[in-house]
């Protein structure tokens, strides 16, 4: 009971600043879905940033209660904000089909924490993430330096960022605990995370909510996600990445759709998030900063404020690399830099990758029809063409798609193996995107939509 | 932890169990985990030891099958031999953890 009590005020703490911050981001109120979903995202991001930056200085109760205090701070601030804007949330139908609709999603994200308390964390849950949160546990919520710098546990790759294991540190500091049990409970919530963005978006996208409500439902039946390594069940960032990942492209997208202000600070603040969470996030990161630079030039945005959309995730990227070269982290690295030479030695690759893939795409007990359907939805997008916002989820499906298969041209690992332990956590990632070119593709066409 | 270390240590409590046995070294002691080559089990069982022993160094021998270790066991360096056959070791304290696991130590 007292361990329920703790994980309440660990997760109301961070939901608290996550709302915060997005009250702080946003002046037009945003809907319920979007509001929870991202003071989620950002209230994970707000503690983890605060434990690693704090961690710097403090540690211990110290540490904790300032994070606590920062979280506390953001989100009085940011209610005020919001009660000084006075602007009216934007509010779902309420019809009795909505409520059986509302009822299915909390159905399917109950099954989720049930999943995962069956589960027990995965490989990579337990010695590339959850290992991280344990030594800062004990450490007063700072994950010890020579951590970084200790070639022998190199299997944890002490390089990766920490959005994931400072979340569960939080938790752990919380329950007085590292409590490998209780902390399953924090990924379904990513789950509902990415349920709620997608009902949202696939709503936008399509101009149908029940379009949107498909998406949202069918998003977490796809065998991988809630029953195989990389799903949201066995602790692995990938899933979380994938939920941040869209949320970010779906205000992008919004920001293609209505120029807003909100949407743009959104889009870019979230995408910025996505190297905090995994290395692979630099590849999404990239491919929504590109295309949104060109969204913001479209838009007749100064050259500086393009330039200047890349400055926070730029920003953290430094800043981490700065951190790792402080403390010496010296573990190998799973890729070389692609060299022509490089390039043309591995091209006896390209068969191998392609093969894996589909097979991969075409693994039933893996995916389901899940691939099939967004093979479909691409041709329905392809065929009639719907510019720009098909062009630009194409772009943010395909562009880390083809990123993900060639990395193994650099792999610096047996690529074969490197494919088995990694590609279908790749397309975890992607999961979420891809439900939008679904959703995209079973809209009906409208007269405008040729020019929207 | 538990779940996945039960099945292949087969002890009861794995992660108790090693988390005391390695207690009883100082922090300064590098644990060398000698597994047979070519086991995922064992890989795991590896990651699952480096978890665990923090703040101690680890380190790793992978034996191929008929291969032996002549394990120098000092008050610095202790050795933890999984599935495989223990050597003869002079001088070293041995710690039973499981059917499959012994500690060798200084004395």
């Amino acid at each position: 009971m007292i361990a329920l009590l703790d994980l309440f005020v660990a997760t109301a703490t961070l939901a608290i600043g996550g709302c915060g911050v997005v009250s702080l981001l946003s002046q037009r109120r945003l809907s319920w879905w979007e509001h929870c979903a991202l003071a989620w995202f950002f209230g994970t991001s707000l503690v983890s940033l605060s434990l690693w930056i704090g961690g710097l200085f403090l540690r211990g109760t110290a540490l904790q209660c300032t994070v606590t205090g920062i979280c506390v701070l953001i989100g009085v601030i940011g209610l005020r904000r919001l009660r000084a804007s006075g602007s009216k949330q934007r509010e779902a139908s309420g019809t009795r089909f909505e409520f059986v609709l509302v009822m299915l999603f909390a159905v399917e994200l109950i099954a989720m924490f049930w999943a995962s308390f069956q589960d027990t964390l995965g490989w990579d849950g337990l010695v590339v993430w959850e290992i991280k949160a344990r030594y800062a546990f004990l450490n007063g919520g700072v994950i010890p330096s020579a951590f970084f710098s200790d070639a022998s546990r190199s299997f944890a790759n002490p390089h990766y960022p920490l959005l994931l294991p400072l979340t569960e540190t939080w938790f752990y500091l919380w329950l007085g605990d590292s409590n490998q049990f209780w902390i399953k409970l924090i990924f379904p919530i990513w789950c509902g995370a990415a349920m709620s963005i997608l009902l949202v978006a696939g709503e936008e996208l399509s101009g149908e909510r029940i379009v949107g409500w498909v998406v949202a439902l069918l998003f977490p039946l796809a065998p991988c996600l809630h029953n195989k390594p990389g799903g949201f069940q066995v602790g692995y960032a990938d899933a979380p990445l994938g939920a941040m990942y869209v949320a970010a492209g779906f205000y992008l997208l919004r920001f293609i759709r209505d120029g807003s202000r909100d949407a743009m600070v959104l889009f870019i603040t979230l995408a910025a998030l996505l190297p905090w969470m995994k290395p692979e996030g630099i590849v999404l990161w990239s491919t929504i900063s590109l295309c949104g630079a060109v969204a913001l030039r479209i838009k007749g945005r100064p050259w500086a404020s393009v330039a200047a959309s890349f400055l926070p995730g730029l920003t953290l990227i430094v800043l981490w690399q700065i951190f790792l070269a402080c403390v010496h982290e010296s573990s190998a690295k799973d890729f070389v830099f692609p060299t022509f030479g490089i390039l043309s030695r591995n091209i006896h690759r390209v068969g191998g990758i392609l093969d894996h893939t589909i097979r991969e795409l075409t693994a039933l007990r893996h995916w389901g029809i899940f691939w099939l359907l967004v093979g479909l939805a691409m041709c329905g997008i392809v065929v009639p063409w719907r510019r720009p916002r098909a062009a630009v989820l194409m772009w943010l499906f395909l562009v880390p798609f083809v990123c993900y298969c060639a990395s193994y041209l650099v792999s610096a690992l047996d690529y074969v193996w490197h494919m088995d332990t990694s590609l279908r956590r790749h397309f975890v990632q992607l999961v979420p995107t891809a439900w939008l070119l679904v959703a995209l593709a079973i809209a009906r066409r409208k007269p405008t939509e040729e020019q929207n | 932890m538990d779940r996945r270390l039960g099945p292949l240590l087969q002890i009861p409590w794995p992660t108790a169990t090693l988390t005391n046995t390695l207690a009883q070294l100082p922090d300064d002691c590098s644990l060398v985990i000698v597994y047979p080559k070519d086991s995922e089990e064992c890989d795991f069982v590896r990651c699952a030891i480096g978890y665990l022993s923090w703040p101690r160094k680890i380190g790793e021998v992978r034996l191929a099958l008929g291969e032996n270790s002549r394990p120098v066991v000092s008050e610095h360096t202790a050795f933890l031999f999984c599935g495989l056959p223990l050597p003869n070791v002079p001088n070293a304290q041995r710690t039973q953890i499981g059917p499959n696991v012994v500690l060798l130590s200084a004395p």
